[in-house]
């Protein structure tokens, strides 16, 4: 973590107490006159206000009896201000207020007959500059029914609510014009973690999506649409996105901001499964959370259908049950993870997950938006470091293969060529200088510095024509021949069916097997007939090599090893392996060594078979 | 007087050259005759009776190490040639024998001659050959007795004796656990390859420590090490890191 951060976050505090004590003051009082009401609910959606009063419909008082709303039940509020009437008289203008129900009908009196006006949520109602508040609903005393009541019809539909919590009151023109004009010090607390939320989504987002554009890494892909889907559900209706997208509040925007807080988990998940690699690392876990993911994205497609199809009741429902289930999960798999995890990648899961899930709960039961955008703010603080972290890490990582890797291949080139027959081939070349066979001499030095020249070039080019290769072979056999004066004879044939001017094959990739063949194989064979033949030829996509000679056999060569020798592991054969993966692209066998016996099954020689993808 | 000898070499070339250079550019030796295998040299040498042997370590029937191991009375001294300086020739350093590498420079050549005609020890120089093939035939690679070619002689001592060595100009002071110094005539480089692989560390440009024989690292004063026989070594700033995780190493084994 930066080391800034601290400080940065003592800032913000700062500058957020700052606001909150200076710039604000109570201008005057916004407390309207506090109203009492009655409710009678039915699930009669058909029954109108007329019907209710004439077959004299009792109204509950709410203190009596226990009422939990239900997005089916409808609720009719009846108002009384029969002790304001004196109040209202005063002017001619008064505004009723009272909570946010996505469907409202207020009742009033206009003329000689009762009027319906409609003003929920879902309609476009009179406002001010205000982001927080809608305007109030104008009446006067005209407006009353029986000359005391006024009557809504309310509906409540995102979740289930109590009518206890309800507040109704009046306000004069003025308090009303101070609500929708003004802020005070408690709007400013509502606005303020929005707007910084909002800013740190939108930093986040940027960064990682930025990074994922960059790296093409899903995990950061799945992490930016997190944190979008965490910003339109958290931050939607007080940055007033509703009218921006939609210009009017309907039940396809309903559904777009309410689905949001679904697919906030679904990626969540997505993510943790990229970023923790889990298919590798944890595979119980990454089954869980496959499984979760594919649960919420049906859960997701499910609210959709439930809200554009207006079964609000079945989508809590829906919504209860998952969130019980990702709570759950939530809890066992950060348990999981604190216990199982194998590097700090776990730990940034687990307490981001936590922070989150506090939040989250939170909201649920208090009904406080703060709870979960303080939970989410930590918690992407803590996953915008936790994916600094991987990033940090994979770079170390990065760079210690690049190291191993360069190692590695000097490493192959350095089992290729045998300093012995380097310097027992100059030693062959002293020989020729001191009898004097000047010719001879000059000749193999002259092939000598041609090997050593393709030695060299090889260490800078990691494949090679296969012509030069075979080219190599030749002058490397000639010196070989000469060390060990002819004593053996060898053929290196190539198919006609192989363009040899074409074909690339890693340098130097034959030369361990040759030289085995001559050195193990035939000069330990106390016979004459030595003899070593090579030949290339190609079936299908492949180009095969096979060298092969008639000596002693692999486990005659082993047995006549002593003292020195025993015990060493040749790791020239591995690395031939690993060489001839990298280059093939494959983790098959591509080298393959035959022991050739005769019919008495006494060893006649070995036989090796490369195979090269062309 | 003139030295009889033998060549033993695998390959024809390398025998035939040194042959000729022997002939033709050192003095009263003569080649009494050039073998190719362990087996000849083992019928051959009782009977030739050489005072040098040229031995090549690498030899297609076994190593010129298994011809000494199965010799029952060695009476002549040994100049190993070898292609590549290696395991093997590690092995040589260690007893403090000659060697040649291939293809032969003629002064080296010389100079081992010369060497060889001084009259020798033959106590001291069995003993040399003695470690060779103990160490040969320790599990690798662990060599674990070195002789020392001091001004006096030869000293045989365990690596494990050895406390630190400390580097004085081009020559090396050995410090043991008995608390006696012996001043070879060699380079501490020479004896940082030697023992790289059995837990010594240069851990300055003037010591290359036993660290299995530290007491103590001290951080005071830029940082050094006690020694258990509280002789304090320099570190350099750059080798503490590495000389930590070493220790920390050691400490786990």
């Amino acid at each position: 973590m930066p080391k800034g951060f601290p400080t940065f976050c003592i800032f913000l505090l700062c500058l957020y107490l700052g606001i909150f004590k200076s710039n604000c003051q109570e201008l005057t009082n916004r407390n309207g006159t506090p109203l009492s009401f009655k409710i009678y609910s039915t699930e009669d959606n058909l029954l109108d206000l007329q019907k209710i009063l004439s077959t004299n419909t009792t109204f509950i008082d709410l203190d009596s009896v226990k009422i939990k709303t239900n997005p089916k039940s409808v609720n009719w509020l009846q108002i009384d201000l029969k002790n304001h009437l004196l109040t209202l008289q005063k002017d001619s203008l008064w505004y009723l207020r009272f909570n946010n129900f996505e469907y409202l009908s207020i009742y009033y009196r206009a003329g000689d007959s009762i009027v319906a006006e409609k003003w929920g949520v879902f309609e476009k109602v009179p406002k001010g500059t205000s982001v927080l508040y809608r305007s109030g609903f104008p009446f006067n005393e005209q407006s009353l029914i029986d000359g005391r009541y006024l009557y809504l019809k309310a509906q409540r539909l995102t979740y289930i609510d109590n009518p206890l919590r309800w507040k109704i009151s009046f306000f004069n023109r003025f308090q009303n014009e101070l609500i929708l004009e003004y802020y005070n010090t408690k709007d400013l607390g509502k606005l303020i973690p929005v707007y910084t939320f909002g800013g740190i989504c939108l930093v986040i987002f940027i960064l990682t999506l930025a990074y994922y554009l960059y790296s093409k890494r899903l995990e950061f892909l799945f992490y930016t649409t997190y944190v979008l889907f965490l910003f339109l559900y958290l931050s939607a209706d007080i940055l007033q996105l509703h009218e921006l997208f939609f210009g009017k509040f309907n039940l396809v925007s309903y559904a777009f901001f309410q689905v949001p807080q679904i697919l906030i988990n679904l990626f969540y998940i997505l993510f943790v499964i990229y970023y923790l690699n889990s298919r590798e690392y944890y595979p119980r876990l990454h089954r869980a959370l496959v499984s979760i993911a594919l649960l919420l994205g049906l859960t997701a497609i499910l609210s959709a259908i439930f809200i554009l199809s207006a079964n609000f009741q079945e989508n809590i429902h829906l919504l209860d049950f998952e969130r019980i289930i990702m709570t759950l999960f939530g809890l066992i798999g950060m348990i999981y993870l604190l216990v199982k995890t194998r590097d700090k990648l776990g730990y940034f899961i687990v307490v981001g997950s936590f922070m989150y899930m506090i939040g989250a709960l939170g909201l649920l039961f208090f009904k406080l938006r703060l709870y979960m955008i303080l939970g989410s703010s930590f918690e992407i603080l803590i996953f915008a470091s936790g994916l600094t972290y991987k990033i940090q890490q994979e770079y170390i990582e990065r760079l210690r293969f690049q190291k191993e890797s360069t190692m590695f291949e000097n490493k192959a080139l350095r089992a290729q060529m045998n300093p012995h027959f380097i310097f027992n081939s100059l030693s062959s070349i002293q020989y020729l200088i001191t009898t004097d066979k000047k010719e001879k001499a000059v000749k193999y030095l002259n092939k000598f510095s041609l090997l050593m020249r393709n030695l060299l070039e090889s260490a800078i080019e990691a494949n090679v024509l296969l012509t030069e290769e075979i080219s190599l072979l030749h002058k490397y056999l000639e010196l070989e021949a000469l060390r060990f004066n002819n004593t053996f004879f060898y053929t290196i044939t190539v198919d006609e069916n192989i363009d040899a001017d074409i074909i690339e094959v890693p340098a130097l990739l034959f030369q361990p097997f040759v030289e085995n063949a001559i050195l193990h194989g035939l000069l330990s064979k106390k016979d004459s007939s030595k003899v070593l033949r090579i030949h290339f030829k190609k079936k299908d996509n492949f180009l095969f090599c096979e060298i092969e000679d008639n000596g002693i056999g692999r486990e005659a060569s082993e047995k006549s090893k002593s003292l020195l020798q025993s015990g060493k592991k040749s790791r020239g054969i591995e690395v031939t392996e690993k060489r001839l993966q990298l280059f093939n692209h494959s983790n098959e066998i591509n080298l393959s060594i035959i022991d050739k016996k005769n019919a008495d099954g006494e060893a006649t020689g070995t036989l090796v078979i490369i195979k090269i993808s062309i | 007087m003139t030295l009889k000898a033998i060549i033993i070499d695998d390959e024809k070339h390398s025998r035939e050259s040194l042959k000729n250079l022997v002939e033709e550019f050192c003095d009263d030796i003569e080649i009494l005759a050039c073998l190719s295998s362990v087996e000849e040299g083992l019928i051959k040498i009782p009977r030739l009776n050489p005072d040098i042997i040229f031995l090549d370590i690498e030899l297609q029937s076994g190593t010129g190490f298994d011809l000494l191991d199965q010799l029952e009375n060695i009476s002549f001294e040994v100049i190993f040639t070898t292609a590549f300086e290696q395991y093997a020739i590690k092995a040589v350093k260690f007893s403090s024998l000659d060697y040649l590498l291939k293809p032969i420079d003629l002064e080296e050549l010389q100079k081992s001659v010369e060497k060889a005609k001084k009259i020798k020890d033959r106590n001291v120089y069995s003993k040399q050959l003695e470690i060779l093939l103990f160490n040969l035939k320790q599990h690798q690679p662990s060599l674990n007795k070195l002789c020392l070619s001091t001004a006096d002689g030869f000293e045989f001592i365990e690596v494990e004796e050895i406390l630190y060595c400390k580097a004085e100009g081009s020559y090396t002071t050995f410090k043991l656990k008995n608390n006696t110094s012996l001043m070879v005539s060699k380079h501490l480089k020479e004896y940082e390859n030697l023992l790289a692989d059995q837990n010594f560390m240069r851990v300055h440009n003037s010591f290359l420590i036993n660290l299995k024989e530290v007491k103590k690292y001290i951080k005071s004063d830029g940082g050094y090490i006690l020694m258990n026989n509280n002789d304090p070594v320099s570190i350099s700033r750059n080798k503490k890191d590495q000389f930590l995780d070493a220790m920390n190493l050691i400490m786990k084994l």
